[in-house]
Parts: C-alpha cells; structure tokens; sequence
C-alpha cells in the first residue's frame, strides 16, 4: 500500500470521506503560513515526528531490501542499495524533504484518490513527498520513495496533473524499474564478457581510449534503450492508474505538454535589473548588462548542437511529443474521470505560492543567494507590493556583498555557464561585472526607496539596518 | 604560460562513466588520462579562458593521442579538441585574437615549434611548424628554465585583435643569437616571416604591441657575445606585408638613452605611443640606473611626434622624497613592471622599489667557508603606482607598503649593478613581488596583483594584494593565504578577478573558484 505516516494514516474507512474534506478544507482556510496576503510569508514547519517516522520507514525498507537480496552479485547490489538509503537520509537529515503537516497532508490526499482506487498500488510500500528543489522533477527511488520536486509542482496547472506525475512515478515502482536496472547493471560489469572486454583492453599496448569509449558506449546504449523503454512503459500504466481515480486522463497531455517547456522558469521574465537598481542618487550602468557573446560562449552553443544528436540518443526519457503522442493511443479506450481539482482551484495556487516563497527562502539557507536573488526579482515584477520578496532582494545583496568582502562569492553564486538558461546566465552575467561599492549602493537605495511602503515590517526593518551599515563601511 | 593548477579537478572529467566492480577489473583501473599541462589563455594580459592539455591514448609507439580541453573564463568546459601527434610534443602558450584561438606546441625531441590556431567551432584552420636545429633546442631550453613564472603576459605568442597572431621565436643559427617573427592570419591563411639581417652576434625581440598596422618590437643587440655595449633598439614591420618599416637605436633617437617597455594606442589616431625607463645617452641600459620615465608618441613609420621625460629627480621627487642618485628614499630604485594607459587618458605605471644591501648570510658564507653566496643582497621594497596625465606631466606617486623580500644572490654577484641585479631578480629568479597587471578591454579599468607577507594581530602569512582602477578610482583589496585549507594557491583570473586554489587535506578536496577582487 501507499506508506503514510503512521501519525496521520486514514483508517480505511474514513478514507473516502476525508479526502474531500481536506481538499476542500484547505481551499476554504488559510493554512497557517499559506500566505493569501501579499506580505506574509512564515517559512514552513517542521514536522520532527514525521521526520523520525520517515527515517525509521527508510531504513525498515532498507533492511528488508537487502534481506531480500540472493544470487551471485548479493554483495555488489547490496552496496548499492546502502548508498541509495544513505542518500534518502540525507535529504531527511538536512530537511530537503517538507515535513510541514498541512503541506504533506494536502499531497498524501492526492496520493490516496489514486491509490484507493488502484488496489494493485497497495502492495508497493510507497511514499510520496515533496522535495526542496527548485529544478521541475520528479523521481522513483525503487524502494518505494518517490520525489515530488517543488520546481515541478508549481509549474502544474492543476492537481490531475499532480496525479498524473505521482501515477507515472509509482508505474515505475510498480514495475520495479529501478531495482531491475540496478540489477542489470551490477551483472552487465561482472559478467565474464564484460570482463573479458577490459582485461583485453588492460592488456593491449596501444588505443586504450577508443576502446574504452566503444565498451562504455555500447554500454549506454543499451541501458539507455532500456531506461527509455521503462519510460514508455510508465506512461501508459499510469493513464491506467490515472483513469481509475476522478481526475480527468486528459492531464496526462498537458502534463507533458508543459513538460517540454519546464525548462523555463514559472515566472518567465527578465530577473531586469535597471528595473530595481536605478536611482538618481545611483544611476544604472549600461556596461553592467552590456557583456555580449564571448568567443567561448559560441563555441560552447556550437558544441552543444554538435553533440545533440548523440545526447538525443543518450536521453533516459523519450522526447515528450514522442510521449503524448504514443499516449493518444490510450485515450479511447480509458477515457477515465473529468475532475481537474477536489477542492477549490483556489487552494492548488495557493500551496503552490506558499511553495514559490518556500524555494527563495530554501536556496537563501542552502547559500545559492544568486538564485534565491533572481526569483525574487522576478517574483517581484508580478508581486511588487510584497515586503517579503522585497526585504529578501535586500537581504540576498547584502549577503552577496559580505560574501564579496571576504572573497567567499564564488560560495554563494553561480557562475555563468552554457548549462545555464539564459536569463539565469544574464543575470549571472551581470553579478560578476558589479563590484563591491555597487552591491552596497544597490540595497541601501533600494531599500530605502521601499522603506515608503514597508517601514513597519520587522523583517524589512532588520534587512534595512545592515543595507545602511554596509553603505555606510 | 605553464601552470599545473586544476589538477585534481581533471582526473575524471574526461571519463564520464567510472564503473566499480569489487575484485573485478574497472574503466578506472585499466585506463586513465594524464594530464600534462594546462594554462591560460590570454588576450592582451587579459584571461579569456584556459586550456587543459591531456594525453588521452597511445595510437602507436611513436604517436600519442592529445586532448585539448577548453574552458572558458567562469571554467566551464566548452570543448575537447582531439589529435594525434608526436608522443614528446608539449603545449607551450596558448591565446586568443578575437576570432580564433592559437596554441603554441613544442617537440625537443623532434627538433620543432607548431602553431594551430582554430575556430570557434574547433575546427583547425591554420598549423605552421618551424624546424629547430640542436643549437636553438638548446638556446630555448635555457630560456625556458628562466622564464617560468605566473605572469599572464605571453611569451613568444601574441594576438593581432581580429586580424592573427605573431610569433618571436628565439633561434640560434651560425652561433648567433638571433630571432624570427612570424605571422599567421588565422582567417585568410596569409603568413610572413621576417628575420632581422643585420650584423650582431646576439639580437633578442620582445614584441612590444601593434598600432592598427605596425608590430613593434624592443630589440636588444650585441656586436660581441662576451664584449661590448648592449644596445637598445626597436623595430616596426607591417603587420599585413611582413615588410620592415623602421629598425633603429633608442639611444641615438632622442637626447636620451630609452628603453621601450610598453606599447599603447590612442583611439582615433594612427601611430602608438611607447612608454618605458630612460637613460643618459651613454649608459648601458642594462646596467646603468635609470633617470625617469620616458614617453615616445609615434608615428607608424617610427618617427617620434613627441617625446616627454619625468625624471625621478625632479619631477618624482614633488611627490616622494628622492636623493641625488636618482633614489628614492626607503624604497630604493624603481623597477618599470608595465606601464597603462586607461580610455580616460590617464597613463600608469606600475614599478616597485630594490636596493643593495650588505648580505649577512653571505659575509658569514665567505668569512666562514669562502661560500658561494655573495656579500651583498637585492632587497625588494615597496610597490608604486605613478599616474601621468594625457600630457605625460607626472601627477601622482603612491606607494604601497609590503614587507621586504630579501634575494640572495650567487658569490660573484658583488660586481653588478643593482640594475644588473633587478634584471636578474625579474627574469632568472622571479623574485619581485609583482604578479600581473590585466587591462580590461575598453581600457577603463586596470588590476595589479602582487605578493606580500604580514604580520598583524590575527594573521601571520602570506598575502595577494590587487591595486584596481576602477570608476577613476584606485581602491585596493588582499587575500590571506593562510586558511582552513592545507594550502591556498592565487592564479589570474578573468579581469578583476583571481582564481582560488584551496586544497584541504582532510577530505582530500581541491576547491576552485573564481573571486572577484574588491
């Protein structure tokens, strides 16, 4: 079954009654630190006993898995099922999991629609929770955890397209994609062709490289075909799963249709920093965003195209057209339920602001001040009035400037990169032509040109303290 | 430019899959890249970017598969260029003119030198190999072991913005030092050689800059191999012929003795403007002390437009105190490390001070053993900005305080000049505490970054100090080498910028990252 928390687990009974009730709950209500306000934002809680449920759940599985293991490659595999819990851990350990109860409740609610009405699910021993990331994924661990990140939640327009995702992930539980994977693997580079194939290359005096690359990249092929297959597999169980429940399978489309474009940010503009930091006091340099294509950057875009074909063909997950194409074929015959949301639509765009703060905020704490710096600037150009974003862009800059001071910046943003999406790697760009005089300008007149409307905010308040006292150095 | 840094960081980054089989054998235990060097690659002192340069295979038993990583200048990798060559060749230098990137490869055991330059799609678009004979092999051995410092000025390879690049390569041909100047258009695959042909037994270049269609060279000659005056000379080709516009002596050009040490232009005019030491018209420039800073504006067919003389004596001595030898007090002679000239018209140079001391490990070395330190030491002093207006008037001297550095020097040494001295404290020991200056490219800012040691309440170590022209201001940063890590490495970085270095034992991690000096 799908794995609750002992300490809010539904009795089966009350399953089918509490779940619109906590949907439509949580549209009605404000959730504590839920901000519907403009300028409220308390980061969320949390949750210790949940914490330590989970934890003790992981390592039960942990054991059982391995207890479980036979055959010849017992040790190997068991090696790497530690290093896979020891991961998990780590994410309880340092709180990359949300353990808030209104905010897990809300999710555990989405993950029982589907699997009180697919009893095959039962047996799987999963968990669903939400995961500190900013970057749009999700992820099946095969010991039963499944990843939902933040930065794919709150791209989703709707909870069956919540559903869908959860689906998908739990298919490929299901199906015990990832342990059969592990399996393969373990056994591929142990077995005494693969093994043949590099004591030949250890043994031959000349051309190691090419036949190192032709060993790997046969090997790749080959379980990237298998890991692609696995996705198309998936899919399809999870339309199966999806109809089942109430939610409308037309999600499963757009779902990967937005997919195809997670690469953008949600909040798709220009992070524009004239916009924030032009004062007459201060006047905005043209030189700060006029860096240009450098050679290397070129060369970089022309190497990326150069090798899309073989990366193409190295992509664990099919093109996402290639998916809903395929998908299609399914939805004659499961045209499954029609509902988009349980409750209010209300409160899906509520959890998923409240989870916009939450990731500023997170990658604030986790030091990534470049990031937490450009969504909050972008934040702002549709929430202008919002003392939070606006005390947290002060905050991030005279962090940014400190960090400066004491030549640590390169800990505490990124650096430009062709990996980066554009206007990240503007905004980038743009950080590393500033300087140290121009950090401290930039918060204490910003901050003192808010100070009109946020005056009264105790957060703002403290941020405006240290902008002055680093203008002031 | 060699340097070994980043490498930690490159064990695996060519081996995008490292697959682990206990007992078993693995991708990792049956092959590994080496890396033989890597390095920066410039543009006019600035870091564009860097190079690592790996043997990745062994094609047969006299070639070796090369890789030729590249990464641009936040050390992301943009590209590996593949080839195979001669298992002995080495990746000397490496810039980039704008368009096209050109590397410098050197094989000793085969007896040549080899440019590539390539597009930005790494496709190779121009390769010139010179033969070297057993002789040059030998001149560039010794030179090599003299000129291997962190400093971002290339050696022998330069770029021409947009249009190539330009070679000086040392050679030694009949028993005469001499030199050869190639260009190569990466572009268009136009190439000319030229070669000096007049009568002297020693001639060393140093290309100084181009103006829009002049390559100026400083050239020191020599009639004689053991006698004679050295004489400072300095030649202009045509960047676009390869023919040669003028080749004349400094000391006989002006009413003094000058020596060239730097090329700027002035947007919107033609000709350059050469800056550098001057000298009474007799003096030995490698000898003799300095009087001032000299500053030639020039035409492109070499005439001189204009000439100005600050003197330390007079002009130096309104804003520092300096005595009658032309010394400034405390900090000894100056020594021209560059000289810059920013958009807004004002001209810097950048020195640093050295005197002669009485040495007391050498007194004791002979008292005690007739030992081979000499009795007197080269003590390197204070660093010092001089700011000059578009007129050339001296405006300003600062001096920036930094603890002495003390050079030994080998029993004999008592006959030279501290001159002579600095010379050798510059090129054989690298003993001056200056690292770079790095020009940005609209010429509105400048960082010097040079080395110190303290000793304050709270640290006791090593320094990295940078002077930074910015917004028409100097503001001044350092970096304390002493940290939690086991060792801090400071390399140039993109302009205004250092890369940190910093190894930790404890966990056996290497941390690189760019910083922005302050």
């Amino acid at each position: 079954m799908i794995k609750f928390s002992p300490l809010f687990a539904p009795t089966a009974v009350m399953r089918y009654f509490l779940l619109p009730l906590i949907l439509y709950l949580f549209a009605m209500v404000p959730v504590d630190g839920i901000c519907q306000s403009d300028t409220a934002f308390v980061p969320l809680k949390e949750n210790e006993a949940l914490r330590t449920a989970q934890l003790q759940e992981l390592k039960n599985r942990y054991q059982s898995d391995v207890e479980s293991l036979s055959g010849s490659y017992k040790k190997e595999i068991s090696n790497i099922y530690k290093e896979r819990y020891e991961t998990l851990k780590s994410y309880l350990d340092d709180s990359l999991i949300v353990t808030d109860k209104t905010v897990n409740d809300y999710l555990q609610a989405v993950v029982e629609e589907i699997t009180r009405n697919n009893p095959a699910l039962d047996e799987l021993d999963a968990r669903v929770l939400f995961y500190r990331a900013w970057w749009p994924n999700a992820s099946c661990y095969g010991e039963g955890t499944v990843l939902m990140n933040i930065g794919l939640f709150n791209r989703l327009h709707n909870e069956a397209e919540l559903a869908f995702v959860i689906c998908h992930e739990l298919a490929h539980q299901y199906f015990n994609h990832s342990n059969a994977a592990i399996k393969r693997y373990v056994e591929t580079i142990n077995s005494k062709e693969y093994q043949q194939q590099l004591k030949d290359i250890k043994n031959s005096e000349f051309e190691k490289r090419k036949k190192v690359d032709a060993l790997l990249k046969s090997f790749s092929f080959s379980s990237r075909t298998h890991s692609r297959d696995n996705e198309g597999q998936a899919d399809s169980m999870a339309i199966v799963f999806l109809s089942k429940t109430r939610y409308g399978t037309s999600a499963a489309l757009d779902c990967l249709a937005l997919l195809d474009t997670a690469d953008r940010d949600k909040y798709n503009v220009e992070a524009n920093p004239k916009l924030f930091f032009d004062f007459p006091e201060y006047p905005f340099q043209q030189s700060w965003v006029n860096g240009g294509i450098s050679f290397f950057s070129q060369m970089a875009s022309l190497e990326k195209e150069k090798n899309k074909a073989l990366e193409d063909s190295l992509k664990t997950h099919p093109d996402c057209l290639k998916r809903i194409a395929s998908l299609q074929k399914e939805f004659t015959l499961l045209p499954g339920g029609s509902r988009f949301f349980y409750g209010d639509s209300a409160a899906f765009t509520a959890l998923q602001l409240r989870l916009d703060y939450e990731i500023i905020d997170y990658t604030f704490h986790q030091k990534n001040i470049s990031r937490s710096l450009y969504y909050s600037m972008q934040m702002l150009q549709k929430l202008p009035a919002n003392a939070w974003l606006v005390s947290n862009t002060g905050r991030c800059l005279n962090t940014l400037y400190q960090s400066q001071k004491n030549h640590t910046l390169g800990r505490v943003v990124d650096m430009p990169s062709p990996d980066n999406e554009k206007k990240y790697n503007d905004f980038l760009q743009f950080l590393q032509e500033i300087r140290l005089n121009d950090i401290s300008a930039f918060s204490y007149y910003y901050m003192r040109k808010e100070s009109r409307n946020f005056g009264g905010d105790k957060f703002f308040l403290q941020t405006f303290t240290d902008s002055r006292k680093n203008f002031d150095n | 430019m060699r340097k070994s840094f980043l490498g930690l960081t490159i064990v695996c980054m060519l081996l995008t899959c490292t697959l682990n089989a206990q007992q078993k054998l693995s991708i990792e235990n049956v092959y590994k890249a080496k890396l033989q060097n890597s390095g920066a690659i410039v543009s006019n002192n600035e870091v564009k970017g860097y190079f690592l340069f790996y043997q990745t295979d062994k094609v047969d038993r006299k070639n070796y598969e090369y890789t030729l990583q590249i990464l641009d200048e936040n050390l992301n990798k943009v590209k590996d260029i593949s080839f195979t060559d001669s298992k002995t060749v080495e990746l000397q230098e490496a810039c980039y003119n704008g368009s096209h990137i050109m590397f410098e490869f050197y094989d000793k055991e085969n007896k040549y030198i080899e440019f590539k330059s390539y597009d930005v799609s790494g496709k190779e678009i121009v390769s010139y190999r010179k033969e070297l004979s057993k002789k040059t092999i030998r001149y560039i051995e010794r030179l090599k072991s003299q000129a291997d410092n962190d400093d971002v000025q290339n050696k022998t390879l330069f770029p021409v913005e947009n249009l190539g690049f330009i070679s000086c390569i040392p050679l030694k041909e009949d028993g005469d030092f001499t030199f050869e100047v190639n260009y190569y258009n990466g572009a268009k695959k136009a190439e000319w050689a030229f070669s000096p042909t007049m009568d002297y037994k020693y001639e060393v270049a140093q290309f100084l800059g181009n103006s829009d269609s002049v390559a100026v060279f400083q050239v020191t000659r020599k009639k004689a191999l053991l006698a004679g005056k050295q004489e400072s000379w300095m030649a202009g080709v045509d960047i676009f012929t390869g023919k040669k516009i003028f080749d004349y002596q400094t000391e006989n050009k002006d009413k003094f003795n000058f020596l060239p040490l730097n090329v700027a232009t002035i947007k919107g005019q033609n000709g350059f403007v050469l800056s550098g030491p001057y000298y009474n018209p007799d003096d030995n420039v490698m000898k003799d002390k300095s009087l001032g800073i000299g500053i030639w504006v020039m035409t492109n067919k070499g005439d001189i437009v204009k000439s100005k003389y600050d003197s330390w004596e007079k002009d130096l001595s309104k804003f520092l105190s300096v005595n009658s030898k032309g010394k400034v007090d405390d900090i000894g002679y100056l020594y021209i490390h560059n000289v810059v000239r920013t958009s807004d018209d004002k001209i810097f140079a950048i020195a640093e001070g050295y005197k002669q001391q009485a040495s007391a490990l050498g007194i004791a070395s002979k008292i005690l053993s007739k030992g081979s330190v000499s009795a007197i030491k080269l003590k390197i002093t204070d660093l010092v900005l001089l700011e000059f207006d578009k007129n050339y008037d001296l405006k300003k001297a600062t001096v920036y305080d930094k603890s002495n550095n003390n050079l030994e020097l080998p029993g004999g040494a008592e006959g030279m000049g501290p001159q002579t001295m600095a010379l050798m404290a510059k090129y054989y020991y690298d003993a001056f505490d200056y690292a770079y200056t790095q020009v940005s490219k609209d010429g509105s800012s400048f960082v010097v970054g040079y080395n110190d040691y303290v000793k304050e309440d709270g640290y006791k170590g090593g320094t990295f100090n940078t002077l930074t022209y910015y917004g028409g201001k100097i503001t001044t940063d350092k970096i304390n080498l002493k940290s939690d890590a086991t060792s801090v490495k400071v390399l140039p970085g993109k302009t205004g910028s250092v890369v940190l270095l910093e190894y930790f034992r404890k966990g056996k991690k290497l941390e690189i990252r760019i910083e922005k000096m302050n």
